[in-house]
């Protein structure tokens, strides 16, 4: 009993050491591949970014409000989705390659070391770009709140973390659901895509703005629960004890998106393993 | 003789793109989702006025604007002519397309039309059909309004092709076009393809109007929904125009001087 | 030890396409009733034309595939079942996928691999020391991957795949799109490996020469079949088919009557020429009756030994 908690504790130092490897050495390559322009790209991200906000914020700002939301709720919306965007797909874009490593063998790569390969493909290729992203959106969400008076007690800011956290858990799933259709198409790239970017443009206004059909697709794959139900609090919209919840609730779909993940993840590899690329 | 090769070029393009049909489903998919998303939130903003008139502008003017600037945007956009020349550049592809007949440019602007028809057809039907749908579109109010609007609308793809070809020289010297997109994105947002002009705080409105973006896809969009004179329309054509001569001036001596460094670097 | 007994496998083929929707499907046996032994030590060439089923078996063998029929043996394990276990001890290399990071140094990838696969630090620095040397890696040690040349990224490659001391080496196509002289020192260098540490090597390839230089051993496999499994001599002595001769001759030349397919350019004469026959005097008679300049023999190429060997397999 005790050897096997041992175990299982050295399995997670080792998990974390493998993404701290690997992070540092994705930051060196992207470095060593880019240079300074590293850098410019990254502020270019920002100004080109900044561009959306404009846009979000003078559309809205003539008007007294979206389903409620002013032009600020929608601008921390619009941030809190770039963030779990960002933060939720740094460990996932190996699978975005999915159809080439299916087609060409590069899977096989995987299968040839004593460690499983969806632990390989998380730390494979991370993305170090996205700090971007994340400075933009946290540094808009703050002046937000700043601007917009509400004081934030401790449970605000707890909230404010762990809505982050689920939102990224439910992005991640939502970016992985659809890859291991790879192993019975080939090529799934377009459907995919689609789960994967389709619906982003529903993360920076309230859901019940869209008609019917969106909202239920909303719910299946999971947009709502990325920004939308997580700051329904934060932005005072919905003060209820319930809406403390709504992050928790965000937590819970985003665990079983992956669980839904993983067993369709195995049952695709086991077709890999019988049938080939 | 030159230009049945480039359109032969085109249709190959075309052909080739096609192969792809589930990416293209997958497209067109995507094309309705974003129309339907927009179209939501311009009909609950302007529900929270009561459908009253913002900015002098009813909520059928602002339907109408949305819908038809996406096909501007697309008709004038010439997005992805400076990636490919980069690559070209990269690979040192070009110093082989240099000793061929047609013009390494024009090669690339032949295959952009190729992929620009595919595009188009679809986010035609989409939007005429959206247009039909959504109901109350208002039509240009006379055939030589349409006229001057699709004159503008070829201006305005040569202003945004002329600027691409400047963006893709740039990368010569400077950095990736890529990095330079994102840079230039904070602008091309606001040249009226997301959100009409009337809308932007003042001083914003300025800015976008000393620059070309805006020439490319707001201009022909004021022509089309009216309001405007003869000589209005007239004096538009003629910054657009400026707008042209200016980039392809600007470009032609970009890329001559690249060239040689092409020559130079020895490809 | 590696024991395959009558292993098998099916791959489903997508049919022509009929229209935008359907497309038959068909079944094709890629692997049919195979069976060898490999014992510790050697180094055995597994041969065969495109689409052969060299890639299927080594799939088989490092544990990707699960084999539709039969079983493997490695060491006693499965490879698929137990493929973690068994995977600690071998090393893969495919020619056409690199496994190196992109545009990192070298050792960046040995360390992460050090750490994937547990190589306690001692071990770890022996190895690696040990590796460098044989591998010469030293001259490009400080250098990005993307800037090594194509043999002495293999040979960072190798280095990875050896890293963990595995006691099995699979390589799929090592040499391919590579120029003779490099082919030439990855060959010096997986024999070197072989001899010093008695790992046992599995290569798969359709250059015939590099099993010719290399394996003391080799497999041919073509359609799923398992035609030949003997020494390089053995086959090159039972293929009846023909290599080709050319001589440059100065002055005239003096050529017996039975020479096959004689051709001649110039001071150049090219004739086909097989052991099989009792040529060789035949071919002493040319050297000696004329003043040669220059003579290269070309051995026939591998497509035409294993079709050669397939024919003859049909008859009997």
């Amino acid at each position: 009993m005790l050897s096997k908690y041992k175990r299982f504790c050295h399995q997670i130092v080792w998990f974390f050491q493998l993404c701290g490897m690997t992070l540092s050495m994705c930051w060196r390559g992207y470095i060593s591949h880019k240079g300074w322009s590293a850098l410019i790209h990254g502020i270019g991200l920002i100004v080109g970014y900044l561009g959306d906000y404009a846009v979000l914020y003078s559309m809205i700002m003539n008007f007294p409000g979206i389903a409620g939301f002013t032009a600020l709720d929608i601008c921390f919306l619009y941030s809190m989705g770039l963030v779990c965007y960002a933060l939720g797909n740094v460990h996932t874009r190996e699978f975005w390659k999915i159809d080439d490593l299916v087609l060409r063998g590069g899977l096989d790569l995987y299968l040839v070391r004593p460690v499983s390969p969806l632990v390989q493909m998380f730390v494979r290729d991370i993305q170090v770009g996205y700090v971007s992203h994340l400075i933009l959106g946290l540094g808009c969400m703050l002046m937000v709140k700043g601007m917009s008076g509400i004081p934030w007690d401790i449970l605000h800011w707890g909230l404010f973390f762990f809505s982050i956290l689920a939102g990224c858990v439910v992005m991640s799933g939502i970016s992985l659901i659809a890859t291991p259709l790879s192993f019975w198409w080939g090529r799934s790239q377009s459907v995919t895509g689609f789960i994967r970017g389709g619906l982003r443009g529903t993360l920076q206004y309230p859901v019940t703005i869209y008609p019917k059909f969106i909202r239920i697709l909303v719910y299946i794959i999971p947009y709502a629960f990325v920004a939308y139900y997580p700051c329904l609090y934060l932005l005072g919209k919905d003060t209820s004890p319930k809406a403390v919840l709504y992050p928790l609730i965000s937590m819970l779909v985003g665990i079983a998106i992956h669980f839904a993940f993983w067993v369709f993840w195995r049952l695709g590899l086991k077709r890999y393993n019988s049938a080939g690329g | 003789m030159k230009l049945y090769a480039y359109l032969l070029m085109a249709y190959l393009s075309l052909k080739e793109s096609l192969t792809y049909w589930k990416d293209y489903l997958s497209f067109v998919i995507f094309s309705v989702f974003r129309l339907v998303l927009q179209l939501s939130a311009w009909y609950a903003l302007y529900s929270s006025v009561d459908f009253a008139p913002v900015m002098g502008r009813s909520y059928e003017t602002m339907i109408t604007y949305y819908l038809v600037v996406q096909i501007v945007g697309d008709v004038t956009s010439a997005n992805g002519i400076a990636r490919a020349l980069e690559q070209r550049m990269s690979s040192g592809e070009i110093a082989t397309d240099m000793l061929r007949p047609a013009a390494p440019r024009g090669i690339l602007i032949a295959r952009s039309w190729g992929e620009k028809f595919y595009f188009f057809i679809p986010t035609m039907v989409i939007f005429a059909g959206a247009a039909l749908v959504v109901g109350g579109i208002q039509l240009p109010a006379s055939p030589g309004v349409f006229a001057a609007f699709v004159l503008s609308l070829c201006l305005g793809y040569l202003i945004n092709l002329t600027f691409e070809l400047v963006m893709a020289t740039f990368a010569f010297w400077f950095v990736e076009v890529n990095t330079l997109r994102w840079f230039v994105s904070f602008f091309t947002a606001l040249s009226g393809t997301a959100v009409p002009l009337w809308l932007l705080p003042p001083w914003l409105q300025a800015i976008c109007r000393a620059l070309p973006f805006q020439a490319a896809a707001y201009v022909p969009m004021q022509i089309y929904l009216g309001g405007t004179n003869s000589a209005e329309i007239l004096s538009a054509f003629g910054t657009q125009v400026l707008w042209i001569i200016g980039l392809f001036l600007l470009q032609e001596w970009l890329w001559q001087r690249g060239k040689r460094r092409i020559v130079v670097l020895g490809g | 030890m590696i024991e395959v007994e009558n292993l098998c496998k099916d791959y489903l083929v997508k049919g022509a396409k009929e229209g935008v929707f359907s497309r038959g499907k068909q079944k094709k046996r890629a692997v049919s009733d195979i069976s060898f032994t490999v014992h510790p030590g050697e180094l055995v060439g597994y041969i065969g034309p495109n689409g052969a089923g060299k890639s299927t078996t080594i799939k088989m063998l490092t544990g990707i595939l699960l084999p539709d029929g039969g079983t493997v043996r490695v060491d006693g394990l499965d490879p698929f079942r137990q493929r973690k276990q068994n995977c600690r001890n071998m090393g893969v290399l495919f020619g056409q996928r690199s496994q190196l990071w992109w545009h990192l140094r070298l050792d960046d990838t040995y360390r992460l691999l050090k750490h994937l696969y547990e190589i306690p630090d001692q071990q770890y620095k022996a190895r690696l020391s040990t590796l460098r040397e044989i591998l010469d890696l030293d001259e490009f040690w400080g250098q990005p991957v993307r800037q090594l040349s194509l043999g002495q990224r293999m040979r960072g490659e190798l280095a990875a795949a050896l890293l963990h001391s595995p006691s099995y080496l699979y390589l799929d196509e090592p040499t391919v799109g590579m120029d003779v002289l490099v082919k030439e020192r990855i060959r010096e260098l997986l024999g070197e490996i072989n001899r010093r540490d008695g790992v046992t090597i599995l290569l798969t390839t359709h250059d015939l020469e590099d099993v010719e230089r290399l394996c003391s051993r080799v497999m041919v496999i073509n359609h799923g079949n398992l035609l030949y499994d003997g020494t390089m001599a053995e086959l090159r002595h039972r293929c009846p088919a023909d290599s080709s001769v050319s001589i440059d001759i100065d002055g005239e030349a003096f050529l017996p009557d039975s020479l096959r397919n004689v051709k001649r350019e110039g001071n150049r004469v090219s004739f086909s020429f097989s052991r099989h026959m009792g040529e060789g005097e035949l071919l002493a008679k040319v050297i000696s009756q004329n003043h040669v300049r220059d003579i290269s023999i070309t051995e026939p190429p591998i497509e035409e030994v294993v079709r050669d060997l397939y024919e003859g397999g049909e008859k009997s």
